[in-house]
């Protein structure tokens, strides 16, 4: 594995360097040991490796700022890091530097405002962490938790608009975002959203991100490429008194695809969660499962909350009726049912799809994962489904395909999945996930938490004057580009 | 010297479909329970447990041996035909019996004639299937889920 990329770092300095972030973080949180350094340079995904030239635990504020100063008049890439669960490739220095690791020590969860419902939090709190909290302390708030394991990161997720099983409802995570507090590359400190009152008015102030000019687009989706995220507020909703789930079962492309869009419109579930029959077979122990000709295709997961039982039955009720007018319209059947009760029939390992946060087995359980994680129109589902089965029958890989409703079907979300043996297989991989990537593309599908490589793709088909002004704006705020550098194949 | 006391095991398989899976891990439930395996030892039947809609699944008792099979077989004891999934949960919930079921039409049965089969299969199935519904009761109101605080 070829490590050592063009660092940006003079080599002949490092000792310079490596003392000066020791005066700033304390000797005890800076390593530039190759064996400590193994473990930031590559993750479960096909992206390049990149060998960092220091690792620093991030304590507080006060170092982010410091750190930076020092970066950006010395040239220095700084690359943030929470856990570096995502599947992105996105902590991987582009460009040596040194990986600010805040996931150790900078993780408190600030502040927690019930009236207002949020959730002020630093950038190493993880949803294993906020959801223990919320459960023993405000029980009647909740947050949204994704198909990512409980030691991954909040804010890194909410920055990056990951979506959760609250999205059908809510939509994706960036759009909960109150405020941010961020350090810029002069070393200054900025706070985006109401939080821009200041402290001397008012601790409480992080309940709205608007409506002021909206700046927090300068720094959601942006890789850490803008600027570094000290603090985030993120909302919280309320819980309702019941909370349950149904299981359906749908066949073929075109029934799961209307299914989708049709149930996300009634807005009346929480989440809408659709797996190839393959990953629930996965689940159960299966590790090369194969669809059998009368499987079902999809099996989908419909969280839903109410205030009391009535209530509950009329969401059923809806989901019911809808069930019935897609049937007829497709002359099939999708059968529905409580997904508690089904799950300890098939069996309980089913339920690491449902009990979040949770560590999704059959995510993680090769050495290699990747997926093709995209924005989706709603309506381009179906051939999406279709297309996408063709390259996973060309490369031989059991079908894994992720698909949610978001915000009311506004937009979907499309993810094929592919894990394998990184050792083996990452050639082939590599060409599998091109190929999916061009089928999204093809469909209008956008990569979110894009590695490099997508992004360069990406960058052949859109609108130039985007690609322009973005890369203005990564400029103007990043004169010396020292914030995680190569991003977006910038 | 000691007496060893063989202790009796079932042997599954293991399916490849989803449904099967799920039937294994039904039958699984009492699996160590005395009572359950004086039921299967030596019960040597074909049943096909057909799910309308979906597909059948062919559940084969030889000795202490269950082979659980996707599909059907022109060569079966039983054949029972569940309505529907809503029909197999609410079995397990308690909120239909095998009767009842027979009755309005959510169970069918092919073979009839062969009761004593019928009964024994209700014997082994339906209890397990209650030991499911407890299950499915328990993670309803958040016991033993996966993410549970402390666990």
């Amino acid at each position: 594995m070829k490590l050592e990329r063009n660092s940006r770092i003079n080599q002949t300095n490092k000792s310079e360097i490596k003392s000066k972030l020791e005066e700033i973080f304390g000797a005890k949180n800076v390593t530039d040991k190759k064996h400590n350094l193994l473990p930031y340079s590559y993750d479960a995904t096909e992206c390049e490796p990149g060998m960092p030239d220091f690792i620093c635990m991030v304590e507080n504020v006060g170092q982010v700022i410091n750190v930076v100063k020092y970066a950006n008049n010395k040239k220095i890439p700084l690359v943030p890091y929470i856990t570096g669960n995502n599947i992105g490739g996105l902590t991987i220095p582009q460009e040596g530097g040194v990986v600010l690791d805040f996931g150790k020590k900078m993780n408190q969860i600030i502040h927690i405002h019930e009236s207002h419902m949020y959730a002020l939090l630093e950038p190493g709190v993880t949803f294993g962490q906020l959801y223990k909290h919320l459960k023993e302390n405000y029980p009647h708030l909740r947050y949204c938790y994704p198909f990512a394991p409980p030691y991954s990161g909040v804010v890194g997720n909410a920055i990056l608009s990951g979506m959760n099983n609250l999205s059908c409802i809510h939509g994706s995570m960036g759009d909960w975002i109150n405020g941010l507090e961020v350090v810029l590359y002069d070393g200054s400190i900025v706070r985006i959203g109401s939080c821009f009152m200041g402290d001397k008015l008012s601790v409480d102030n992080w309940h709205s991100r608007y409506p002021m000019p909206d700046l927090m687009g300068l720094f959601v989706n942006w890789q850490g490429a803008t600027g570094i995220v000290t603090k985030c507020a993120v909302q919280l909703w309320p819980r309702k008194k019941i909370e349950r789930k149904l299981l359906a079962i749908c066949k073929n492309s075109a029934v799961t695809a209307e299914f989708i869009r049709e149930i996300g419109r009634l807005e009346i579930v929480d989440d809408i969660s659709a797996v190839s029959v393959e990953v629930a077979k996965m689940a159960l122990g299966d590790p090369t499962p194969v669809k059998l000709d009368s499987e079902p295709d999809f099996p989908v997961i419909l969280p839903m909350s109410a205030h009391n039982e009535q209530h509950y039955q009329v969401k059923v009720d809806l989901v019911n009726q809808c069930i019935k007018k897609i049937e007829k319209k497709y002359n099939t059947t999708i059968q529905c049912t409580d997904f508690d009760y089904f799950a300890a029939c098939i069996g309980d390992d089913i339920r690491v799809f449902a009990d979040l946060p949770n560590v999704i087995t059959p995510l993680v359980e090769y050495s290699g994962l990747t997926w093709v994680g995209t924005y989706a129109p709603p309506d381009n589902l179906e051939p999406l489904i279709d297309e996408t089965a063709q390259v996973f029958i060309k490369f031989d890989i059991p079908m894994f395909i992720y698909m949610k409703s978001m915000k009311s079907s506004h937009y979907a979300i499309f993810r094929p999945i592919i894990r394998y043996k990184k050792e083996l297989e990452e050639e082939r991989m590599k060409k599998a996930t091109a190929d999916i990537l061009e089928v999204c593309l093809k469909y209008g599908c956008i990569p979110y938490k894009t590695p490099v490589w997508m992004a360069k793709r990406l960058q052949e088909i859109i609108d130039p004057n985007w690609l322009k002004f973005f890369k203005r704006t990564k400029k103007f705020m990043d004169p010396n580009n020292i914030f995680n550098p190569g991003r977006w194949g910038i | 010297m000691e007496n060893r006391v063989e202790k009796e095991i079932i042997e599954f398989n293991n399916p490849r479909d989803i449904l099967g899976m799920g039937i294994k891990n039904i039958l699984q439930y009492r699996k160590t329970d005395p009572k359950f395996l004086n039921l299967i030892k030596d019960w040597n039947k074909t049943i096909i447990i057909g799910f309308k809609d979906i597909y059948d699944v062919t559940v084969i008792f030889k000795g202490m041996n269950i082979h659980i099979n996707y599909g059907s077989t022109q060569d079966y004891d039983l054949w029972l035909e569940i309505g529907s999934i809503q029909t197999m949960t609410d079995l397990a919930k308690g909120d239909l019996g095998p009767i009842s079921g027979f009755l309005t039409g959510k169970i069918k049965v092919k073979k009839i004639w062969n009761i004593l089969v019928l009964l024994h299969f209700i014997r082994i199935f339906i209890p397990n299937l209650r030991m499911a519904g407890d299950v499915g009761e328990l993670r309803q109101k958040g016991i033993g889920r996966r993410n549970e605080v402390g666990a």
